[in-house]
């Protein structure tokens, strides 16, 4: 059965619609006292069209930017629940990738529509086998706030579209954001379960973009200060997915996006990337389009 | 004089959603709660309306089936209990004749079934995108996420009903990505 089956089916199965219930003597009771009361009365209803209040302007880019973060980062604890591969026997990779789901409180500076313009805006895309998983290192912010790095290790199969630095073709580590919460007892778990395939990686380089930062503030007039230089170097070694979005991995027969927030963040380009049943045809559609 | 003018202008402008909307927020409540429990919800959704009717903008049909969500959820919590939608789906369905001979028995049977296997989420996601006619930016609003992630949930949520309804389906849906099918 298509989707559009599964619509009509849907639709046809659909319970009584109540047309004309507004008519009804007890609909008319409720109208009438609604009416009744003053409109200006206080109430406690949040509509749904309200927008949160600002929540944390999360930016997973470099260090310079996650430092900023820091101080901001109070809610997600992406290790604060027991949820890891080895506390369930899980061993898929959507479950390995589960604890590094980027949270409902991350709000993302990028965002692609497509998996085109990810791939554009990507220093490598690369189909990739994980090999390891470590934490890397501990980003300090105001007073005495932490940012907990996770490093994914994996080794690049094939580039697929733009170009790894020399030293990242056998290897390299992609960053992720661990919370504020030292995770290292649940790293030690994932290393257990690490997924076995390749999967999809729309990497953005560290050390690209902490080049670019230096020539900005060089533009701009600016010495780095000597906090931003060591930002600047203490990303240098990794990568980062260019978003919650650039991500791939087999699961089943199916291709899904393991990290994508399915609050905010999601759009149309994990739509396009999940339509194929194999992580291969995805690599092949990106190798094509490039 | 401008006040009563304003107000009187205020009440039609209620008068006219209600007539317009109730029917369908009283179905939203009625496919979740039984009846008694989904009069509270129009009366509370229409009242909460009244209250912030400067703020609704048309079309006002996500901003009431939004709110009369998080009441119905509200009211769920409170009696900490699930809605059991398929549940109420399959009541109300052998309840009457559908009358609508479009799709058979079987496959609608074959569907609720699957759907039964499905979480809250997945379900809530489906039955939005198939009973209300809402175009996809406003089924959005009204399961409060943007319809960026409501396409994500929809697209997961009928792969996994395809899952539930047997492997050939499911190779149908991977062969056949989510398209949105706007009523």
């Amino acid at each position: 059965m298509k989707n559009r089956d599964i619509h009509h089916v849907l639709r046809s199965a659909r319970p009584p619609a109540y047309d004309g219930w507004h008519n009804t003597d007890e609909a008319r009771q409720i109208l009438a006292n609604i009416l009744s009361t003053t409109p200006e009365e206080e109430t406690h209803m949040t509509p749904p069209t309200r927008r949160r209040p600002a929540r944390i302007a999360l930016i997973a880019a470099g260090a310079v930017a996650a430092a900023t973060a820091v101080a901001l980062l109070a809610g997600p604890q992406l290790f604060g629940q027991d949820n890891t591969p080895g506390s369930n026997g899980q061993q898929s990779a959507s479950a390995f990738f589960e604890p590094l789901r980027f949270g409902t409180g991350m709000r993302e500076a990028e965002q692609y529509d497509s998996l085109e313009a990810a791939a554009e805006a990507a220093s490598a895309v690369v189909t990739a086998e994980v090999v390891d998983i470590r934490t890397t290192r501990v980003i300090k912010g105001e007073g005495s706030d932490r940012l907990y790095m996770i490093g994914v290790v994996v080794r690049p199969v094939e580039i697929l579209d733009g170009a790894l630095g020399e030293t990242s073709q056998q290897q390299l580590t992609v960053e992720f954001i661990g919370g504020g919460e030292d995770p290292t007892a649940a790293v030690e778990q994932m290393k257990a379960s690490l997924p076995e395939g390749e999967s999809v990686w729309f990497l953005r380089s560290k050390a690209e973009e902490g080049e670019r930062h230096l020539g900005e503030l060089k533009q701009a007039g600016r010495t780095p200060s000597p906090d931003e230089v060591k930002a600047i170097e203490g990303d240098k070694p990794y990568y980062r997915v260019v978003s919650s979005q650039g991500l791939f991995v087999q699961e089943g027969q199916e291709v899904t996006n393991p990290i994508v927030s399915e609050d905010e963040t999601s759009d149309a380009m994990v739509v396009e990337g999940e339509k194929y049943d194999k992580v291969t045809n995805l690599a092949d559609h990106v190798r094509e389009t490039r | 004089m401008a006040d009563a003018g304003d107000s009187r202008s205020t009440q039609r402008r209620l008068e006219g959603l209600f007539t317009a909307h109730a029917d369908r927020v009283y179905a939203f409540a009625a496919h979740r709660l039984d009846p008694e429990a989904a009069r509270d919800v129009v009366s509370e959704t229409f009242l909460a309306a009244w209250r912030r009717i400067e703020e609704i903008r048309d079309p006002a049909l996500p901003w009431l089936l939004g709110t009369a969500r998080k009441i119905i959820a509200n009211e769920l919590r409170r009696h900490s209990r699930q809605t059991a939608l398929t549940e109420r789906l399959i009541v109300m369905t052998s309840e009457r004749d559908t009358g609508d001979e479009s799709a058979s028995a079987a496959d609608r049977q074959s569907v609720i079934a699957a759907m039964r296997h499905l979480s809250e989420a997945d379900q809530e996601v489906l039955t939005v995108s198939a009973w209300y006619d809402l175009s996809g930016s406003e089924a959005a609003k009204v399961l409060g996420c943007s319809p960026g992630a409501y396409a994500v949930r929809l697209h997961r949520a009928r792969r996994r009903l395809h899952r539930q309804m047997g492997p050939a389906a499911a190779e149908d849906c991977a062969s056949h990505p989510v398209q949105e099918v706007e009523p």
